[in-house]
């Protein structure tokens, strides 16, 4: 009876950890840091030497390139110093070269992942203490009956956890991961109008919008939007 | 042997309560900033409710995108976090965590500290507006800037040094409360000094909405009823009394938030000093404030006067008179916290958020009852309503009516549905300092030395510190950092009192040298170039004679606009639609035919028409406009206003709905500069 128990509790004692196995690389994945367009600080240079923000200017890109939406409103700026002219009244600039010097900013950290892993880990090891569940004083001791063997057991156990999590879960979270980091960029634009003592124009918030599909089809197949 | 010693260092299981104090301040302060960027995040990915709130048409000011979540995350995560330490406290479960850490190898416990520091300067980012010249546009040689810095930090040293020596040579001849007495009077001197602003530079826009409803209560009208007003409540009824007595003008405005400047440092110097007993802690929190507070801002300070203690003062002198009492029950406070809360309207509601907040934590933490606390709810509702029966009286005197209580709010009410003015808080920001302070303070109220009486104004102000943020939080600019700073710094200064009290010599040497560099040399140097182009903007105002009034100047502009109005209109009571208003107004000296002043100050149509309406007389033959309305503005060298924050867009939509309500089409007869008569 005591071995089916103890046989039992070795079986809950793995699903659990397995369980927190997939959950804490769920949240590496998900807090994974990445680097975005900082507009406020990222620089339109005209080639009549004219440096200008390009927030102020409302020039925005996703991924470091700008379409014809975005190339018209920095060529305006270079041209003729106008903004907002959405109705285009002002007509395409010729002759106007611009460089776009871009630059970033970055969301989350390592350490932040790492803290949010933790987290996650107290909380787990409070409820099990709470529900009487001693996980890691029983991984300790099936780790100390036979250390070699329980070692290589929990290497393998981790191995086909993390080969259950790629195939299983990997995609649903790039897909989450991938939404913040559009939304963290669409949140940056409407910082870098404000801070420049504009409101950001609906139009823009539009486009944002608009692009948002493309971008999320290109982070899911190559796992960025942006890279330097 | 050197192994061994290592080991012992690095693996000892000693007692280190202040060392696991850090750890769980740190930890509540990471898991607090944590929780805030990412449900915030989550909130506006899964839940965006920015198409309700922005396409409102009722709103004429348009393309603002509200943050509905920023501000009551802010407040309920905290709460939150609030409840459940002040729980792990009173359930002892705190002892536990304490025993566990303590049962750690010194080793785990460096690790930890390490990896939560780490953390939270990651979480931090940068220092707002490092380096940069916004809104300044000459950019100066860079050694003008290093050299500028160099003076200031000269300037401190010089002033530390002066104190140190007076405070040495007086214990000798002065008794020490004439010492004290000495070094009051020169700290508020030194405060006059540093904040003076030649020529008291003002903000047309920003000043227009206390100039106006000012004007309007001196001019009989009712405040709230009749004259609108957006910050000001007490602050307006008491400076319109003065306007009536002849003892207010509009240039009284600017020297008298001088005065509260001086008023403010000198407070916050006065609570660092005396509860540390050291006079460089005091000094050091002097100076950070005006270093923070005052320089490092990218506004001349004066000429925004709702980032000025004519706003913010209340919460200060709260602070102050918590400390002074060393409690908050009393029918004192009560009518203290009531008088306070009625100067501002938006700073009041601040003030009673601090008051209940910190009323909460005493009823969790079982130092007051639940009877208790109802008695101190219901002792400050019959204060309130004292206070207000009080301005009321007031009021009634100046214009024979009552005020209206219920539409109080309207202006908070309407700012906060349509976000206005509100900007998106950046993930990496100094706030989080405000969760660390107040975590600090709250787990040592927590703690039995805070239980003490004493020690109650230190909760308060981190409290304080907390509750002012909101207004960062909502509109997140970060010059908005250095406007809610000074309650940061005393929180801070507050907290690090009672550690400073039982230092060695040696370690409190320390301190005061990495405070000196932390809040004062490291600030003033990353925001040089601003302080360089105010300080020699000030230069250039004192040879140009200090004392000429900025506003005199400006209004002097008006002269002519204000001769043609005197010519074509009689009428004690005059319709302006111009930017200017309030100040035509002040010039002209008659009545507003509009229920509001300024006009900017509405911003939804459903106001709009109930100014018109409610103003429900015969409609006026000749009404004066702003150039634009008219089509008629002349060029460059008669276009000028002193709002220097107009859009025109309200009088646009006034005169609209003014020509429907009337039934008429005003057409301009003649102008003068950017002012026109119009006539039906």
């Amino acid at each position: 009876m005591e071995n089916l128990i103890y046989f039992l509790n070795q079986i809950r004692n793995f699903i659990l950890l397995f369980v927190i196995i997939i959950i804490s690389f769920s949240l590496l994945i998900l807090f994974k840091p990445f680097k975005y367009i900082d507009n406020f600080n990222t620089m339109i240079k005209c080639s009549d030497g004219k440096e200008v923000s390009s927030g102020a200017t409302i020039v925005f890109t996703y991924d470091g390139q700008l379409d014809n939406f975005n190339q018209t409103k920095a060529l305006k700026v270079c041209a003729y110093d106008i903004v907002f002219d959405y109705g285009n009244q002002f007509p395409y600039p010729q002759n106007v070269k611009f460089e776009y010097l871009i630059k970033t900013d970055r969301y989350s950290s390592w350490f932040q992942a790492g803290f949010v892993v933790m987290l996650f880990l107290i909380l787990i090891l409070m409820i099990l203490k709470l529900s009487n569940i001693h996980l890691v004083k029983d991984l300790y001791l099936f780790y100390s009956q036979n250390k070699l063997v329980s070692l290589c057991t929990i290497v393998l156990y981790m191995v086909i956890s993390l080969l259950f999590f790629q195939v299983f879960f990997k995609s649903d979270l790039q897909n989450i991961y991938c939404k913040n980091v559009l939304q963290i960029q669409q949140k940056d634009f409407k910082l870098s109008v404000n801070l420049s003592g504009k409101e950001y124009p609906y139009i823009e918030y539009d486009w944002a919008k608009a692009q948002e599909k493309k971008f999320l089809n290109k982070c899911l197949q190559q796992g960025y939007v942006y890279k330097e | 042997m050197e192994l061994n010693r290592i080991k012992r260092i690095f693996f000892l299981k000693k007692n280190t309560t202040k060392l696991n104090i850090c750890i769980i301040i740190l930890f509540f302060t990471n898991v607090a900033v944590f929780l805030y960027i990412n449900l915030l995040d989550f909130l506006n990915t899964f839940f965006p409710l920015v198409a309700p709130f922005s396409h409102d048409s009722n709103f004429i000011v348009n393309n603002v995108l509200p943050e509905p979540y920023e501000i009551p995350l802010y407040l309920g995560l905290i709460f939150v976090l609030t409840v459940i330490l002040t729980m792990f406290y009173r359930f002892k479960f705190t002892d536990k965590i304490i025993n566990f850490i303590n049962g750690l190898p010194q080793v785990i416990k460096i690790v930890m500290i390490a990896f939560l520091v780490i953390l939270f300067i990651d979480y931090v980012g940068q220092f707002p507006l490092k380096n940069e010249i916004f809104p300044f546009i000459i950019s100066r040689e860079p050694l003008y800037y290093f050299k500028n810095w160099f003076l200031y930090i000269v300037f401190i040293f010089c002033s530390f040094g002066g104190f140190i020596l007076f405070r040495h040579l007086s214990s000798k001849k002065l008794s020490i409360k004439l010492s004290d007495a000495c070094i009051y009077i020169v700290i508020i001197g030194l405060g006059f000094f540093l904040t003076f602003e030649p020529q008291f530079p003002v903000s047309g826009h920003d000043y227009s909405f206390f100039y106006g409803p000012i004007f309007e209560v001196a001019s009989g009208k009712t405040i709230i009823n009749q004259a609108t007003s957006q910050y000001g409540f007490s602050m307006i009824v008491f400076f319109a009394y003065l306007y009536k007595l002849k003892l207010f003008s509009f240039i009284t405005l600017p020297i008298f938030i001088w005065f509260l400047y001086a008023i403010e440092f000198f407070l916050i110097f006065y609570l660092i000093y005396k509860s540390s007993k050291s006079l460089i802690f005091g000094l050091l929190a002097f100076f950070s404030v005006i270093t923070l507070y005052f320089f490092c801002s990218y506004y001349i300070p004066f000429f925004e006067p709702q980032i000025t203690p004519l706003r913010w003062l209340p919460i200060t002198l709260f602070i102050y008179l918590v400390y002074k009492r060393q409690e908050i029950k009393s029918w004192t406070m009560t009518l203290s916290l009531s008088v306070l809360a009625l100067w501002v309207i938006d700073i009041g509601l601040y003030l009673f958020m601090i008051y209940f907040f910190m009323l909460f934590i005493l009823f969790l933490s079982k130092h007051i009852n639940l009877l208790a606390l109802i008695k101190v709810i219901v002792r400050t509702l019959i204060s309130l309503t004292l206070v207000f029966i009080m301005i009321n009286s007031i009021q009634f005197i100046l214009s024979g009516h009552l005020i209206n209580p219920l539409p109080i709010l309207n202006k908070v009410n309407q700012y906060a549905r349509s976000g206005h003015g509100m900007l998106p808080l950046e993930s990496r920001s100094y706030l989080w300092f405000i969760f660390l302070v107040f975590f600090a303070s709250l787990n040592m109220f927590l703690l039995r030395i805070g239980k003490e009486r004493k020690h109650y104004w230190i909760l308060i102000s981190s409290i304080s510190s907390f509750i002012s943020a909101i207004y960062y939080v909502g509109r997140s600019h970060p010059v908005n950092l250095f406007v809610v700073s000074p309650f940061f710094i005393v929180a801070f200064y507050a907290v690090l009192s009672i550690v400073v009290v039982n230092l060695s010599k040696k370690y409190r040497l320390l301190l005061y040298i990495g405070l000196l560099f932390l809040f004062i040399c490291l600030p003033s140097f990353w925001r040089r170039q601003a302080m360089g182009e105010l300080f020699f903007q000030r230069i250039q105002k004192i040879k140009n004679n200090p004392f000429q009034f900025e506003l005199n100047s400006k209004l002097t502009l008006h002269k002519s606009g204000v001769r043609l109005i005197n010519d074509m209109i009689s009428d004690d009571e005059i319709l302006i639609l111009h930017p200017d208003e309030t100040y035509l107004h002040y010039l002209l000296g008659r009545k507003n035919y509009f229920n509001v002043n300024p006009q900017v100050a509405v911003i939804d149509t459903q106001s709009l028409i109930a100014y018109i309406k409610d103003v429900n007389k015969k409609c006026p033959k000749r009404i004066v406009v702003d150039c634009r309305i008219a089509e008629k503005c002349q060029g460059s060298n008669t276009y000028f206003y002193i709002d220097d924050g107009r859009s025109g867009f309200v009088q646009l939509e006034l005169i609209k709905k003014l020509n429907s309500y009337c039934g008429v089409t005003y057409k301009p007869i003649k102008c003068s500069g950017t002012i026109c008569i119009e006539e039906s």
